[in-house]
């Protein structure tokens, strides 16, 4: 036995010496784990298409379109009416166990299916029953058909574009400046707030039972005193706290349903007895939890599951907030280091497939939004560790735990966000580096005192609540408290930056689409000095910027006008103020995400060094370059791209670039008027998913060298590809150089690092000393890729042999070889810094 | 386990109405196996599924 265990770990050891990080994965898990990880139906899109097997789940429309289409639904408030729809799909879509599972709780009806939201976007209900890949099961089509005409004056999409302008609805459309808007995209963002709801519903239901009976006093008391003001107050609020509470009652209903099919299994089918009491132990944590507030560490995760998944019903999240070391660390303290109930590798097992049911999830999102995130279901950051409220460094043995079950699983989503701290334990930084070298691309390492800084700057948050900060996105933070916890994202109505330095070239035409689409801001080959040139750029950003914000202000006017039952049911302040979601709003959370933003920066500067300081060309010579897309004009094309570039630490470009964030911050954020009462303006947030790959054809050529149909530069302040020739140093330098406290919400920076020379403790010790450099300039994020070409070519070509590669694309993660080409090659044609 | 039982139905009766119950079903998809169940009335049942717990 002994020696049989020995080749185990010769063997292991053998495929991490050889780097081969997916296939030790694979051995090193348990069969359970094993099982399942195969098991699981990924609902990453490839492109835009699901991958083969996916459908869409018909009971969301089908039973959605039962409860909008009776009389109350035409007389009750929306977010009553929406709960009613939330209770019938809790009540009757199907659910399922998978084998071997002691986790159970999924969005759809079967295990293949996304759950179908459908009062998003009508667009997006079209475009799912028409899908060429037949998403929605031929027996259903009729039914889905009359549903699908039923909800369309219900849609989100429906009620905003009644109140946008035809200029609005073009631009949404035709993503030509924005890459969509949230009620095209059926998706938004959220924050949790676990340390409220985790008392359990029930008790949740008895506060909002209080506040009915208040309110049934001040409106129905026969005998009582009339008061119009308190009249007014109440019937404000109680459809509100009704809706609250039906979907809360619902969810209970729902996890009961999943205890009895637990208990049925157990009792009549199943023989093995091992199995017979995990059925039984799933059944007693689902008649408890979410009712009630969890006893152990299994039941803590088990309630999490059930409440993101209903959540996930009532709207796709475009991420999934969660801080679990914090969150869960209470019950796997008492569990596994005091009580001892269950061992450190019972409780990996858990997290394990804590994480693989977070997998399975997948967003119900329009086209567009599945190209961004190509490769990954999410994407979902979860934040680990980071400094409390007190200001004391919070990290635990559960930060290591699930940084080492995140190597076995290998899944796209959840991803990490590693709140980093120079004082912070090593062990868990190493862990966090063990990751990286796993070539998993995460965590993503944050710098916390200055996201904490730039919460505060932003937001107005208290500096107690700004350290509660979690991943809300990909890179931005919200708090996670009473008054922080914001119910969405508007990013939606995101856009392409470097759009502006296109249409400054072209006085606000735009080439690629052929639209007058920008301000006139002056026919460049009259402007005589650059300055004139980059407050055109200006001008065109604050124009796209402004219209963004603009929609996304219409577009949450129209979101609370529904509400949101289950996310007002999980904040403490709506359960307390009877308001939903969309009405609070004490610390706004407010930006526009910037795609693809750094090739117009780089424009920006290669046209101020040929145009206006050496004279070498003039603008109707470049506009003919770029209008010919540099065909024939390779030589010229080479000039411009030899111009100074970001990353290099070359004041040139970065002094350029730095004052044009500035201008940007106080000429085009601060003045935008958003609705947080404590918050200041509304921020750019530069990263771009995979925005960069598909805005290649969106964005024509530059004075970068970029031609039209060229991939962009991704990240939000990356380098662009092979243009940072001058080291790891180099581009930390000119990183460092913008303020991320304050001249941007949050911005992405991608660094691809040489595997070969992180092995070991030597290893660790190099990127350690690295990331106490980025910190020291006060960068606030960085991310890595540490996968070699070899490996990385080598799958390109059998791509079967490397199902669980996994690569960092920009914000999220992915199976390398889900990937289409043009965004696998971008990450081959990264630079490699050796540190 | 139990893989006899795949494309199987019986239906569970629910104690406190026993013209509602479950239906629960056996499922071998191309990745997984599972169990999956849904609530339905008694009446609605087509003919042949079986009530209750399987003979073992």
């Amino acid at each position: 036995m002994a020696t049989i265990k020995k080749d185990k770990e010769a063997e292991l050891q053998e495929l991490l010496d050889k780097r081969q990080y997916w296939w030790w994965a694979e051995q090193a898990r348990s069969p359970r784990i094993d099982y399942l990880r195969k098991a699981v139906w990924s609902k990453a899109p490839k492109g835009s298409a699901y991958l083969p097997g996916t459908k869409i789940c018909e009971y969301g429309p089908i039973m959605y379109a039962e409860v909008f289409d009776t009389y109350d639904a035409k007389l009750e408030p929306y977010m009553v009416t929406w709960s009613k729809a939330l209770a019938k799909v809790n009540d009757e879509m199907p659910c399922f166990i998978v084998d071997q599972a002691r986790l159970v709780g999924y969005c759809g009806s079967a295990p293949h299916k996304l759950f179908w939201v459908p009062n998003g976007a009508y667009g997006l209900n079209e475009d799912f029953f028409n899908d060429k890949d037949d998403l929605v099961d031929e027996e259903a089509r009729p039914e889905v058909a009359k549903a699908m005409e039923i909800l369309k004056p219900y849609t989100q999409q429906a009620l905003t574009e009644r109140l946008l302008d035809k200029r609005m609805k073009i631009m949404a459309r035709t993503s030509q400046t924005y890459t969509g808007a949230q009620h095209l995209e059926n998706s938004a963002y959220c924050t949790s707030q676990w340390t409220y709801y985790n008392k359990g519903y029930n008790a949740i239901i008895a506060e909002i039972d209080e506040h009915l009976k208040k309110g049934n006093e001040v409106l129905y008391k026969l005998g009582g005193l009339p008061d119009f003001d308190q009249e007014y107050h109440y019937l404000q609020r109680m459809d509100n706290w009704k809706a609250m509470k039906t979907t809360l009652e619902s969810e209970i209903r729902y996890a009961k349903r999943l205890a009895r099919l637990a208990r049925i299994i157990a009792e009549n089918f199943e023989t093995d007895p091992q199995r017979k009491q995990e059925l039984m132990d799933i059944s007693e944590r689902c008649e408890w939890c979410p009712a009630n507030r969890p006893r152990n560490f299994a039941e803590a995760l088990q309630f999490e599951i059930i409440q993101t998944q209903c959540r996930k019903r009532e709207k796709p999240d475009g991420t999934w907030p969660s801080h679990p070391d914090w969150w869960f660390w209470e019950w796997y303290e008492q569990d596994v280091m005091k009580d001892k109930t269950i061992t450190r590798d019972d409780a990996k097992e858990y997290v394990c497939e804590y994480l693989i049911r977070a997998f399975e999830y997948g967003n119900c999102r329009e086209r567009q939004a599945r190209t961004l995130t190509t490769g990954d279901p999410g994407p979902y950051v979860w934040t680990l560790g980071g400094m409390a409220p007190d200001g004391k460094l919070t990290y635990n043995d559960l930060t290591n735990l699930i940084l080492e079950s995140a190597r076995l699983v290998r899944v796209v989503s959840p991803t990490y966000a590693l709140r980093y701290n120079k004082d912070m334990p090593k062990d868990v930084l190493k862990n966090a580096f063990e990751c990286i070298r796993h070539g998993l691309g995460y965590p993503n390492i944050r710098n916390d005192q200055i996201l904490i800084q730039s919460q505060m700057f932003w937001s107005g948050s208290p500096l107690e609540d700004a350290r509660t900060w979690t991943a809300q996105a990909c890179i931005v933070p919200c708090p996670e408290t009473k008054n922080g916890c914001l119910p969405a994202r508007y990013s939606a109505s995101a856009l392409l930056g470097t759009k502006a330095v296109e249409l400054a070239i072209w006085n606000g035409f735009n080439p690629v689409f052929n639209m007058q689409i920008g301000p006139k801001t002056g026919d460049v080959s009259e402007m005589k000095t650059f300055d004139e040139f980059f407050e055109a750029i200006l001008t065109q950003f604050k124009a796209i910027h402004w219209q963004a914000a603009k929609m996304r202000n219409i577009g949450r006017y129209v979101e609370e006008y529904m509400g949101k039952p289950h996310l007002s049911a999980t904040y403490e302040r709506c359960v307390e103020s009877g308001l939903n979601c969309f009405q609070t709003r004490e610390y706004g959370n407010n930006w526009i995400s910037t795609y693809v933003w750094m090739d117009g920066m780089d424009s920006m500067v290669a046209a101020k060094k040929m145009i206006y300081d050496d004279k070498k060309y003039n603008w109707d010579q470049v506009k003919e370059m770029l209008e010919k897309n540099w065909e024939g004009y390779e030589k010229e094309r080479m000039e411009f791209v030899h111009t100074p570039k970001w990353g290099n630490d070359d004041p040139y470009a970065d002094d350029l670039i730095v004052k044009m964030h500035e201008r940007i911050r106080d000429d085009v954020c601060l003045p935008c008027g958003d609705w947080g009462t404590n918050s200041q303006g509304c921020p750019t947030a530069p990263q771009c998913v995979a925005a960069h790959t598909r805005a290649g054809i969106l964005i024509g050529a530059l004075p970068n060298g970029r031609r039209l149909g060229d991939t962009c530069y991704d990240g939000g302040c990356s380098p662009g590809y092979g243009f940072d020739v001058k080291g790891p140093t180099a581009v930390l330098q000119s990183v460092g150089k913008l303020t991320h406290e304050n001249m941007f919400r949050a911005n992405l920076l991608n660094q691809r690092i040489s595997p070969a020379q992180l092995v070991g403790d030597k290893g660790f010790d190099l990127w350690e000393s690295y990331i106490r450099t980025w910190c020291d300039l006060g960068i606030n994020h960085v991310q890595f890729n540490c996968v070699d070409n070899e490996t990385l070519l080598a799958a390109q070509k059998e791509p079967e042999d490397y199902v669980e590669l996994v690569v960092r694309v920009a914000g999220y993660s992915a199976n390398f070889t889900t990937l289409n080409k043009r965004t696998q090659d971008s990450i081959i044609a990264r630079t490699i810094q050796e540190i | 386990m139990a893989d006899q039982y795949e494309g199987e139905k019986w239906f569970f009766p629910f104690e406190d109405d026993p013209e509602k119950g479950d239906l629960v079903e056996r499922v071998i998809d191309a990745r997984c196996a599972y169990w999956t169940s849904k609530p339905m009335n008694k009446s609605d049942l087509a003919a042949g599924i079986k009530i209750g717990a399987p003979v073992k």
